[in-house]
């Protein structure tokens, strides 16, 4: 099934959607999970920056998203989406890092982002990998990733955008420490997830023709406008106070 | 436990109306016919309609009338039969089934059934064959041969017909009284609370000191259980009784009539 814009009824209660969205950081897209929280309606859960971890309402005010529902079995789906729900309601706060192998296995009991040994943090892409792997859906086979050129420049940028928004500097060290040509892109995810479950965990060769797919309709669904893409980056490089239009809601536990 | 000890809560179930009068009839099907007349020759006992011919003619058994066949009789009866064929039962259940000893508890009737099922649940001899004849339930073609898979079915078949209290379960924490309940509602929201419960309690005793007990595949909600097993499966490795709780969901499915692969989709 292509992507759809993200939209009120793009997935069911009991359905995890895989959402791309546009970001200012490059070219590669922006990544989040689908999923309805208990009597919210569908919204969708990124990692936009450091330390930013956002629920937001779907569709999303002002932003183009597109979404298509991950095809894992109906039983299987629905202890995912109560399993995102448990790490939604948490919110934790998770920094922004680029070690790609490093970042596994994030997440504690109770939804709490533990950092692994050697982590600088996640990506939105790792975000919402390490999320999935989680809940026993293990897309793709990071061992197999390359290194490229383009990585290492997007892994500059990273550092440099962290330096100009003025987080921790001891965190912006440790991430510049692990620059390297690996990532795991978005629309790489996307493709993954696309591939189904007989390929997963999937390699990253078998993976790099639906991330073109994917990335192909995304921008059907959401041509490129000539403004921010995500928003949450540009505004952080642009130093002003981000202030999002969609409802961004942090979730609390559902009442037994 | 022995076989036969405290059945005393169990009574004859539901088969026996009051006034003791038998009105079980053999199944339908050829092969319970045939089994039920060899088992009738064999025991000799009345659990025919009244009217039927050739009882009195077996001198194995001595007759005894319906109305005078105690349950503590019976708990007799069938404790030494099945202490006589319970060897062979366990590694040749074929030839077990061929044997006077087994045909005679067949012979017992719908009376011996609740013996049977606690039998079945505490030592997990496969009376298969006598519940079926006896009962003339038929347990789903889909467990095909999985011995684990109709034993749940019939534990579960036996709690239905109030043979077989349910597990205790009021002490136990939260997400396992969810996990053993099979009538629980499986929507988002209901596995939504199990999950949260279950990590609430692998944070507080940490994955070292969380164990996932054995369960019985009869008491499972298969979904729950793999809800669980879900949210906590990166700690497999140190949760004790979790592989063993998978295997117990992958039955608890099949009883239930989900698809194990479905429902426990990437829990390898």
């Amino acid at each position: 099934m292509p992507l759809g814009p993200l939209s009120s009824n793009s997935f069911q209660p009991d359905q995890v959607a895989i959402a791309v969205g546009e970001s200012a950081l490059g070219p590669d897209g922006h990544l989040a999970l689908g999923f309805h929280p208990a009597k919210a309606g569908p919204h969708i859960l990124h990692l936009a920056w450091h330390e930013d971890l956002r629920v937001e309402s779907a569709p999303v005010a002002d932003f183009c998203w597109a979404a298509e529902i991950l095809p894992i079995p109906a039983k299987a789906s629905k202890q995912v989406v109560a399993y995102i729900r448990a790490i939604a309601t948490k919110h934790p706060s998770i920094g922004y890092g680029i070690n790609l192998l490093a970042g596994r296995g994030s997440f504690g009991p109770t939804g709490k982002y533990k950092a692994p040994k050697g982590s600088d943090g996640l990506t939105c892409s790792t975000f919402v990998t390490d999320i999935l792997r989680g809940g026993g859906v293990d897309l793709v086979q990071l061992g197999t990733w390359i290194d490229t050129p383009e990585n290492r420049i997007w892994c500059e940028r990273i550092c440099n955008f962290l330096t100009q928004t003025k987080k921790d500097p001891q965190h912006i060290a440790n991430v510049r420490a692990n620059i390297s040509g690996l990532r795991l892109r978005p629309y790489e995810v996307a493709g993954a997830a696309r591939l189904g479950r007989s390929s997963w965990p999937a390699a990253f060769d078998a993976v790099q023709a639906p991330a073109a797919a994917v990335r192909d309709e995304f921008f059907l669904v959401c041509p490129i406008r000539g403004q921010s893409a995500d928003r949450e980056h540009h505004e952080h490089v642009s130093g002003e106070e981000a202030k999002p239009k969609g409802e961004t809601v942090k979730l609390k536990p559902p009442k037994a | 436990m022995s076989i036969g000890d405290d059945f005393s809560a169990f009574g004859t179930g539901d088969y026996l109306p009051a006034d003791g009068a038998q009105i079980w009839q053999p199944g339908p099907a050829k092969g319970a016919m045939l089994l039920w007349r060899k088992a009738e020759k064999v025991s000799g006992r009345l659990s025919a309609p009244k009217g039927r011919k050739g009882y009195t003619k077996n001198k194995r058994v001595e007759l005894v009338e319906p109305q005078q066949r105690t349950q503590p009789s019976i708990t007799r009866q069938f404790r030494s039969l099945a202490d006589s064929v319970a060897a062979l039962l366990s590694t040749d259940s074929e030839r077990a089934e061929s044997t006077d000893d087994y045909l005679t508890i067949i012979g017992l009737g719908p009376a011996v059934v609740p013996l049977l099922l606690r039998d079945l649940q505490q030592n997990g001899r496969p009376w298969f064959l006598a519940l079926r004849s006896i009962t003339r339930h038929k347990i789903g073609s889909s467990l095909a041969d999985n011995v684990a898979a109709h034993r749940a079915a019939w534990i579960t078949w036996g709690r239905e017909r109030g043979h077989l209290d349910h597990a205790p379960v009021k002490s136990s924490p939260r997400w396992l009284r969810d996990v053993m309940n099979p009538r629980a509602s499986s929507t988002v929201d209901a596995l939504t609370f199990t999950v949260e419960a279950a990590l609430a309690h692998l944070s507080s005793k940490g994955a070292s000191r969380m164990t996932i007990p054995m369960l019985d595949p009869a008491d499972v909600h298969c979904e729950h259980l793999a809800a669980v097993l879900r949210a906590t499966s990166s700690w497999k490795e140190e949760i004790r009784g979790w592989r063993a709780g998978r295997d117990a969901a992958m039955v608890a499915c099949l009883v239930a009539g989900e698809d194990p692969d479905d429902v426990l989709f990437g829990l390898a």
